[in-house]
């Protein structure tokens, strides 16, 4: 499992592709931004007001690094999770 | 029959105007109704997991019960969700102020907020080890308490705390607070893709933050652009998509760069940060574009547009965005200010702010 720097954010790091992790969002943003390494394919997901994030793992990805960051400020926050599974 | 001494019935009536004033203890906790109830969000706290400055504006309707009192002591509380907590520390230094405005009027300026402070505290401030907790607690475990060196007269009107907090010697750790959200935002829709090395297939690499577009707020604008490099964020009234290809004004401008702004009515230049991760570079370094949004009613509602150059990728042009502000104003409260430690200026939310429980005398 690779892990980044964890400001602002913590949860569950790694899932089933196909199934979904959750992430606490720590630093008062309302939307994260999700891309896989190599995917270049970034994709937007909202943060409930309890401050979690449920991000999606896709299907058929394998041995790949998700990244989950947050834009706003004071600082950009970025969590990685890496995909140790496949279905 | 004795006489009272003549200046025993001036002592007793001023005693009766004033019950149990002199020494009874008084708690005020804010926003509304959270004393009990767990806050409907989380926050981070200052120097937990990086140095930080949280101004938080406090409206006077939620400190009444605390006007012509001593303030003693400010808690915050964990959030409540199911995680044990390992505890750590932080340096803070903490001032309260009278301030000049109300939330919804905070200003990114941190001395704007509170031209007059008092330092009530400096010192190491100890986050306990909690376990998962089973509902909202003030205890010793659940709970920071900073007690004043010097109190606080507070004389009404809206109140700031501001803290500065750094990591403690045992580094960052992760102890989020409980807070409330008011789920007042705005909306975002994408106008057009973008040219160059960014944002995905589409090139999309500007975006604007939804739930900034809020009035009394600043608005944030973020885009992916060359690492180090500069962009510029341009503000439109409206757009259309590929309303004409960049290079029919900038000869030399690489094709599949389109503009789709109609008019320009501000634009900025905005430097992009290094990558967020030495491991992202791949998505680029990131630009904000701050703006703030007036609390005013002409705000509510409004829709604009924006796109961004990356002037470091040959005038590559991003994607562009309407944005609409929230047309309902914030009615929480609160607000607060955050910047990194070293920063003069933040960007204002005021839809989101810690439980904050003040203690007076």
């Amino acid at each position: 499992m690779s892990q980044g720097p964890q400001r602002g954010i913590e949860g569950p790091r790694m899932a089933a592709p196909g199934a979904s992790i959750q992430v606490l969002v720590k630093d008062g943003s309302t939307e994260v931004e999700v891309d896989l390494v190599g995917g270049n394919n970034p994709q937007k997901f909202p943060v409930a007001p309890d401050g979690t994030a449920t991000v999606p793992i896709p299907p058929g990805s394998s041995g790949q690094i998700l990244y989950v960051v947050t834009r706003r400020r004071p600082i950009p926050s970025v969590l990685r999770v890496e995909i140790v599974a496949t279905p | 029959m004795n006489r009272p001494h003549p200046w025993i019935l001036p002592v007793l009536f001023a005693a009766s105007l004033f019950p149990d004033t002199a020494c009874a203890q008084v708690q005020a906790t804010a926003p509304a109704g959270t004393d009990a109830v767990e806050g409907s969000s989380v926050l981070w706290l200052p120097g937990t997991e990086l140095a930080l400055r949280q101004q938080t504006v406090v409206d006077a309707s939620l400190l009444t019960a605390l006007v012509g009192r001593d303030l003693t002591a400010l808690s915050f509380r964990r959030n409540g969700h199911a995680t044990a907590l390992t505890g750590g520390s932080a340096h803070w230094t903490v001032h309260v102020a009278h301030a000049p405005h109300g939330p919804l009027q905070a200003s990114p300026s941190f001395a704007a907020n509170a031209p007059a402070p008092q330092l009530v505290f400096q010192g190491t401030v100890p986050f306990p080890a909690s376990p998962a907790p089973t509902g909202p607690s003030w205890s010793a475990q659940d709970s920071v308490r900073i007690d004043f060196s010097l109190p606080f007269r507070y004389l009404g009107g809206p109140l700031v705390v501001d803290i500065t907090g750094t990591p403690g010697s045992a580094g960052p750790t992760s102890w989020p607070a409980d807070a409330v959200r008011e789920t007042v935002a705005g909306s975002v829709t994408n106008v057009g893709d973008g040219c160059g090395a960014f944002g995905g297939t589409n090139h999309r690499w500007a975006h604007a933050l939804a739930g900034t577009l809020v009035a009394g707020g600043t608005a944030q604008f973020t885009a992916w652009g060359t690492p180090g490099g500069l962009g510029m964020a341009c503000v439109g009234s409206s757009a259309i998509a590929n309303l004409y290809p960049l290079a029919a004004v900038l000869p030399g401008a690489a094709p599949g760069c389109n503009v789709h702004l109609v008019d320009v009515l501000a634009s900025a230049a905005v430097p992009f940060a290094g990558p967020v991760d030495p491991a992202l570079a791949s998505l680029g370094g990131m630009g904000h574009f701050l703006l703030s949004i007036p609390n005013q009613p002409f705000a509510l509602g409004a829709t604009f547009a924006t796109q961004w150059l990356d002037l470091s990728q040959s005038f590559a042009t991003s994607n562009a965005e309407h944005w609409t502000i929230a047309p309902s104003t914030p009615a929480l409260g609160m607000a607060t200010v955050q910047a990194l430690a070293s920063e003069t200026s933040g960007v204002v939310d005021p839809t989101l702010a810690h439980v904050l429980r003040f203690t007076g005398n």
